[in-house]
């Protein structure tokens, strides 16, 4: 066993904010990613992009199905990441994933 | 209550002011507490559920429930059956997801709405200058009721008058990105309370109404699907709030309908004249309520209905009326999501209180998963005389 490091300075009870800590780093995370979905569209579909039309920018038809697709998967992966600890078939893997189980999955 | 959550709908008037949205940031912040709490109500709350179905004690207190005469008071069983759901890490993880997002509804959609506070103040000055329908008199001298004042529902710091864009958070931020997936509170997933709104306001028996009245009316969420529903009716609200007030003013206006709206407290004195109502509505109002004002505000609402109106209520489900495991989860809204009255309502009975005041053919029943709107209705006799007979 692993020896102690030392004073364990934020205690049991800090176990809630840690994972407030942890949940901002999340959406921090998801803006970030959002944005890179945003920019990648933009240069494909216009060549060039400025700060200010990512700011401004409102997903709609495909494009916006395609970052809720993925803001859920997003969402799933990360809220779920306790249950992924018990719940490991194959089947649960890749719906975590956001992927279809092929027959020969199940 | 609550502000307006759709600004854009297929109702909208013709020229009505354009609207604007929110920056990237502030878009995909939101957006995230809505696909987290949809995760967290859709998915992990079933396994809470199936976890605490199979508990031995939880099986016990289950059958304890469903078996409970009317009237029995569920605390001691609801307190119990905390216990056993808090020593499953699947239901705290799910609390704890539940009440992340009530703080960040706020943490983050208020500076969310600030960064575009410009183009708000722009909308609205524009929104002045078009024609304003129906009433705004915040003339009376009301005393804020010591159970409202310094309460920050739902974790809305200042409570629902503390900062000037609650509105534009709600119908921006909050109401298409968070409220939309449902999940919360009393609302099933994937619950859309807009359509919930307009199903209750159907439950009226009568086929069109004169006069409608919505105490708590906030910002005329539900006048709206009143207006819906029955589009002859003339609709009236009242509210403590004269930021909610001022907002539904503008809001109906931009969907082209007129509404007659009144600072008041409703419990009190609503200012309104005897006999004068065909039909009331209250809707996600009462458990906001100690359950001594909502007796008075009942008494109140008597007076003004005409003999044959109706009333029409919905608010969360008695806790007599739902599961075990979902008793402990509206249970749970009166200590972390500031309802400081929600389970003391919610052990009482509205059908009660409605007959009390004199209220006939009382009925209340579910129109959706989870006993979700929760519809009580009731009458108010045709002639006091007759029914005494």
């Amino acid at each position: 066993m692993m020896e102690p490091t030392g004073t364990d300075y934020l205690g049991a009870d800090s176990v809630t904010d840690v994972a407030r800590m942890l949940m901002a780093l999340v959406s921090e995370v998801w803006i970030m990613r959002d944005r890179q979905i945003v920019t990648e569209y933009l240069l494909e579909t216009k060549g060039a992009v400025t700060r200010e039309e990512l700011d401004e920018f409102v997903p709609s038809g495909d494009l916006a199905a395609q970052i809720t697709a993925e803001r859920e998967r997003f969402a799933r992966l990360v809220a779920g990441a306790p249950i992924a600890a018990v719940r490991r078939s194959v089947p649960e893997i890749l719906e975590r994933a956001g992927l279809e189980a092929p027959e020969a999955a199940n | 209550m609550t502000f307006l959550t759709n600004l854009d709908d297929k109702t909208l008037k013709d020229g009505a002011v354009p609207t604007f949205a929110l920056s990237q940031r502030g878009r995909a912040g939101m957006q995230l507490l809505g696909a987290v709490q949809k995760y967290s109500s859709g998915v992990l709350r079933p396994i809470a559920a199936e976890n605490f179905a199979a508990d031995k004690r939880g099986k016990a207190l289950s059958a304890e429930h469903e078996a409970a005469a009317p009237g029995e008071s569920a605390r001691d069983r609801i307190n119990a059956a905390r216990e056993v759901c808090e020593s499953d890490n699947v239901y705290r993880l799910e609390r704890f997801i539940q009440r992340w997002v009530a703080e960040e509804n706020f943490n983050r959609g208020i500076p969310a709405i600030e960064e575009r506070r410009e183009k708000f103040e722009a909308f609205n000055a524009a929104q002045g200058d078009t024609e304003l329908l129906g009433t705004l008199d915040l003339s009376a001298q009301v005393a804020l009721p010591k159970y409202y004042d310094r309460v920050e529902w739902h974790l809305e710091p200042g409570g629902w008058d503390g900062y000037d864009l609650y509105g534009a958070l709600f119908a921006y931020g909050v109401g298409p990105y968070v409220f939309s997936h449902g999940g919360y509170a009393a609302v099933g997933v994937g619950d859309d309370i807009t359509k919930q709104r307009a199903n209750t306001i159907r439950q009226f028996p009568k086929e069109s109404y004169g006069r409608i009245y919505e105490p708590g009316c906030g910002g005329v969420s539900t006048l709206k699907a009143v207006n819906s529903v029955f589009p002859e009716a003339e609709l009236h609200g009242s509210d403590l709030s004269p930021l909610l007030l001022k907002n539904g003013q503008k809001m109906a206006s931009r969907f082209g309908f007129p509404v007659h709206l009144k600072l008041a407290d409703a419990a009190h004195d609503t200012g309104e004249a005897d006999e004068s109502y065909d039909g009331v509505i209250t809707y996600a109002l009462h458990h906001e309520l100690p359950p001594k004002a909502n007796r008075e505000m009942f008494r109140e609402l008597f007076r003004i209905m005409k003999p044959g109106a109706d009333i029409v209520i919905s608010d969360p489900p008695p806790f007599r009326a739902v599961s075990m495991f979902h008793a402990v989860i509206l249970d749970w809204d009166t200590e972390h999501r500031e309802e400081p009255f929600f389970s003391a309502v919610l052990h009482d009975s509205l059908d009660a209180m409605l007959e009390e005041a004199g209220f006939t053919n009382v009925e209340s029943y579910a129109i959706g998963q989870d006993q979700y709107p929760w519809v009580t209705r009731a009458v108010k006799p045709a002639t006091l005389a007759a029914e005494a007979a």
